[in-house]
């Protein structure tokens, strides 16, 4: 029985990871809370929907336009509103604000495009359940966890071992001595964007076939992304995954222990707590 | 006529968050995403007191300014140890607590029920029943908080707020208590948000807690930043822009199938454009 | 003149501009013939309930372009689910479309209107299980049967089942908590109601915890799953993983194929209570929206759209008797009939047990 709950908690804790490590990413390297980055979850979702429900593509052909189409719009919303605003020097406060105001905007898109309806995708895919450690874990959730340890990694080795990488550590240390040194800042972080968005776009996917899409969809799995990565580190991306678990363990257990209806007062209570005692979070940024 | 005196009601009531807010976000440089807590506390300190202990109004007015203060006091003593991002996402947590509790304390608030039938205020046997004169009660009251804002911001604390703003160190070398300043105007604004909350649940007559989600919160920032940061007028400005747009959306004639999406896409746009050509607001004085 | 001013003149200018376009909005429309129906319809279409309001609209659009009455007008109004704008939307509908009946879809909405009726008489047709309401004025009528006629329906299946012990897993929301509260309400001694989780929004949809709670807890004899729509399927799928037993019973937001298609197996034996949606509605819908999602709330509002066909005048007594009248009306959820009862007025429609077998809705009895 606990044993479920511990896998409840990690179930939760892979979805959460997947959008804190996209929003680390470009919090690290833009250096802002991009709150209009859970928009993107919806818009993979609702491109694989398109692709294979509506027009009946091949399910791992949409799946993959899927990712990359949440990566270019990503890219493409860098390009139009972050980059103008960040030669203008603005405040990050500016950029909460636009970050906003283009969830708002493209959430009312995606809802004229598709209704207000929740979506499924086709039920086709793995229904079968694994037992691990004791508790229960079904296909597509097992693969949401193995994926986000598995981006974890990739993005960490991509940061660590190419040049591509040296440039974003260069770019989120400091922006002044990477120009210097000759790195073209809008292009690390176009396609900081992209990859970002690209991961946001997955894990939205993944969350269609676990649970359904809607266009509103992304606010409430950006807001567990956002803290997640505080309590476990902003800018650190094994702090942002670890954060995630931290906080997939603190809801499900809260539930448990509580109630269903105090579940986001106590992952906020946390987020204060960690704000207060332990702004760093757990890992500090390296 | 209805129509009219109710969106110039509304805009009394918002003009009084507008300006509380900008008090705490426009003069203080702290940018707080959690008003719509401490409306949603003036809102049901009256909706309960006047429903459940047939308290006057503006007794109740009072009283929740009493609470908003104290609530306010302690949240904005967490926050005073943020700064800028963080304190933003901090007090957008508060809310999400403070909305949590709207909902789940039920034997106070009736949770998603809500509490309904609550009156109109009475004044030395005048009744408050005709939205005229209860707009002019709201034009008063919104007139009063304006000259509080101005008298507070033109005097000497109100100066150090702006110094604080733009270079909270140099303040502090100069030996003032950061703290005490920010506390202050941080409980006086929520107390201001309290006042216009008693005022939109007495004129509704009806309060729940989605109300006073993180949405309305944005949307009380984005007034601000759109009519102008620091500047009391451009608070009342942008309520006014903020609140007939969508009105006169409605005459536009999108299809009904996405009329409704359409006014929120362009709220989304008008944020966004805002941000990239015009970050000080209409009338601004300071810029996020 | 400086800056600021201009800026302030502005603001003045675009007040007066829409003040003078409305008044000539309005006297354009001013002498309407006094057959003309005008319907003004408020219903969430943004917000997190836009998917009802959706519904709902699509049901009275479907009406409007089946029967075909010219003398029927329509203007919707989006409430995003929200007192403020409710008022909004209502005064705008009265004062500027000069509409003859408001319809206002949802419980928190409808309270925040109904004392405006109660000053001014105007008919309303408030879709609400609240009681209240419909007691506010003569010139309200709720679509909807009260939250006690749903509890009452809903005993009487599960005494005949032998359910005591019930367990309940609820989405915050004023229809559950009204329901749960009738139940609770009617229950004799040797019955129990706990309920075991509330959740806040209806984007959670995770229950699995509180299914782990259910299962690991003490024993119910069955599981009322008070859920919306996205939320239903994924209980069962999570509930059919975790390998819970216990029989479970719903709401009438489970008469929606989409829910039941995306929740596969997972759904089979679930008994829920419900007005009787007829096929030729569920096909007529399916044919001009590609949906089957949430057909009672469509189909309420379809008959209540439908019953407006016969008014001969507009005025607002006219109106409201007509709805007054209603009786033995062969609706598209069934024989509707308009009940008074101590001073609540609405259209009672007669609740039906449905099972859900193989991913098909069936009746029982």
């Amino acid at each position: 029985m606990i044993n479920q709950i511990i896998i409840n908690s990690i179930i939760a804790g892979s979805i959460y990871s997947m959008v804190a490590i996209g929003f680390n990413l470009i919090y690290g390297t833009a250096k802002f809370f991009d709150l209009g980055y859970g928009v993107l979850t919806a818009i993979g979702g609702y491109t694989v929907f398109y692709f294979s429900k509506m027009l009946g593509l091949n399910l791992y052909v949409s799946i993959i336009l899927g990712i990359i189409i949440a990566g270019c719009i990503g890219f493409l919303i860098e390009r139009i509103v972050y980059r103008k605003l960040r030669t203008k020097k603005a405040s990050s406060l500016v950029f909460i604000v636009a970050s906003l105001g283009v969830m708002t905007a493209l959430q009312a898109v995606i809802a004229m495009i598709f209704s207000s309806q929740f979506q499924t995708f086709s039920t086709t895919i793995n229904t079968d359940t694994y037992k691990i450690i004791g508790g229960v874990m079904t296909g597509v959730q097992l693969v949401t966890f193995v994926s986000s340890i598995l981006i974890m990694f990739g993005l960490a080795i991509l940061l660590k071992f190419t040049k591509f990488g040296k440039a974003v550590k260069a770019v989120s240390n400091d922006e002044e001595v990477s120009k210097i040194v000759g790195i073209d800042i809008n292009k690390i972080i176009g396609k900081v964007f992209f990859i970002g968005s690209a991961i946001a776009g997955l894990a939205g996917i993944l969350v269609g076939f676990d649970v359904g899409i809607e266009p509103t969809m992304g606010f409430s799995l950006l807001l567990k992304g956002v803290v997640a990565s505080i309590i476990g580190g902003i800018g650190n991306i094994y702090g942002g995954v670890l954060g995630a678990f931290f906080l997939g363990f603190i809801e499900n257990f809260g539930v448990w222990k509580i109630s269903g209806e105090w579940k986001d007062v106590i992952s906020f209570a946390v987020l204060i707590i960690f704000l207060l005692f332990r702004p760093q979070g757990i890992l500090r940024k390296k | 006529m209805d129509y009219l005196i109710h969106i110039i009601i509304l805009i009394g009531i918002y003009s009084i968050l507008a300006i509380s807010l900008n008090l705490v976000v426009g003069f203080t440089g702290l940018l707080s995403i959690t008003q719509a807590a401490f409306f949603g506390i003036g809102a049901y300190a009256t909706a309960i007191l006047l429903t459940s202990f047939g308290i006057n109004f503006f007794l109740s007015i009072i009283i929740g300014m009493i609470i908003a203060g104290v609530v306010s006091f302690a949240i904005g003593y967490v926050l005073s140890k943020f700064n800028d991002d963080y304190f933003a996402l901090g007090s957008f947590g508060f809310n999400i607590i403070v909305f949590s509790i709207f909902f789940n304390w039920q034997s106070l608030t009736k949770g998603p029920l809500g509490i309904a039938g609550i009156p109109k205020p009475v004044l030395f046997g005048l009744d408050f029943n005709s939205n005229l004169y209860f707009l002019a009660l709201v034009a008063v009251f919104t007139l009063i908080v304006y000259l509080l804002s101005e008298f507070i911001t033109r005097s000497s604390f109100g100066r150090v707020l702006k110094a604080i703003r733009e270079d909270e160190k140099a303040i502090q070398v100069f030996g003032y208590n950061i703290l005490y300043y920010k506390l202050t105007i941080f409980v006086i604004g929520a107390m201001m948000a309290s006042v216009a909350g008693s005022f939109f649940a007495s004129y509704i007559t009806y309060v729940d807690p989605s109300s006073f989600s993180l949405s309305e919160s944005i949307f009380i920032l984005v007034i601000i930043i759109l009519g102008g940061l620091a500047n009391n007028r451009g608070a009342i400005l942008g309520t006014i822009c903020l609140i007939v747009l969508p009105e006169m959306l409605r005459f536009v004639g999108f299809p009904s199938e996405i009329a409704a999406q359409m006014r929120l896409m362009i709220y989304g746009l008008i944020m966004v454009l805002l941000m990239l050509y015009r970050p000080k607001g209409l009338l601004g004085e300071y810029r996020l | 003149m400086n800056k600021k001013n201009v800026w302030i003149l502005i603001g003045i200018i675009v007040v007066i501009g829409i003040i003078v376009w409305g008044s000539l909005n309005s006297k354009k429309k001013e002498i309407p013939s006094n057959q003309i129906i005008k319907v003004g319809v408020i219903l969430p279409l943004t917000g997190p309930l836009a998917q009802y309001g959706e519904a709902v609209k699509n049901g009275i659009v479907l009406a409007e372009e089946k029967l075909n009455n010219k003398k029927i007008n329509y203007v919707f109004e989006d409430s995003a689910y929200d007192s403020a704008k409710t008022i909004t939307a209502f005064n705008k509908l009265k004062d500027f479309d000069k509409v003859d009946v408001i319809f206002n879809w949802g419980d928190p909405t409808s309270q925040a209107i109904a004392p405006l009726i109660k000053n001014n008489p105007f008919p309303l047709v408030a879709f609400s299980t609240i009681p209240a309401v419909g007691q506010m004025s003569p010139y309200i009528v709720r679509a909807f049967d009260s939250s006690k006629d749903f509890a009452d329906a809903t005993w009487s299946y599960l005494r005949s089942k032998n359910l005591k012990n019930i367990g309940i897993i609820k989405t915050e929301n004023p229809y559950f908590n009204g329901i749960v509260d009738e139940l609770t309400k009617s229950k004799k001694v040797d019955e129990q109601i706990t309920v075991v989780d509330n959740y806040l929004s209806p984007s959670d949809k995770d229950f699995k915890t509180s299914i782990v709670k259910i299962n690991s807890g003490k024993e119910y004899d069955t599981i009322g799953v008070f859920l919306l729509s996205g939320q239903i399927n994924q209980f069962y799928k999570q509930a059919s993983v975790l390998g819970m037993k216990i029989p479970t019973f719903g709401t009438d937001q489970f008469e929606n194929q989409n829910e039941i298609n995306a929740a596969g197996d997972a759904m089979n034996g679930a008994v829920y209570v419900n007005y009787d949606v007829s096929d030729n509605f569920k096909t007529d819908y399916k044919n001009r929206f590609n949906s089957d999602s949430l057909l009672a709330f469509a189909g309420l509002a379809y008959d209540t759209v439908e019953m407006l066909n016969n008014v001969k005048n507009n005025d607002k007594d006219s109106i409201i008797n007509t709805f007054k009248m209603v009786k033995n009306y062969p609706g598209v959820i069934g024989e509707r009939n308009f009940v008074e009862i101590s001073g609540d007025q609405y259209l009672f429609a007669p609740y039906h047990v449905k099972v859900i077998e193989n991913g098909v809705i069936k009746l029982i009895k």
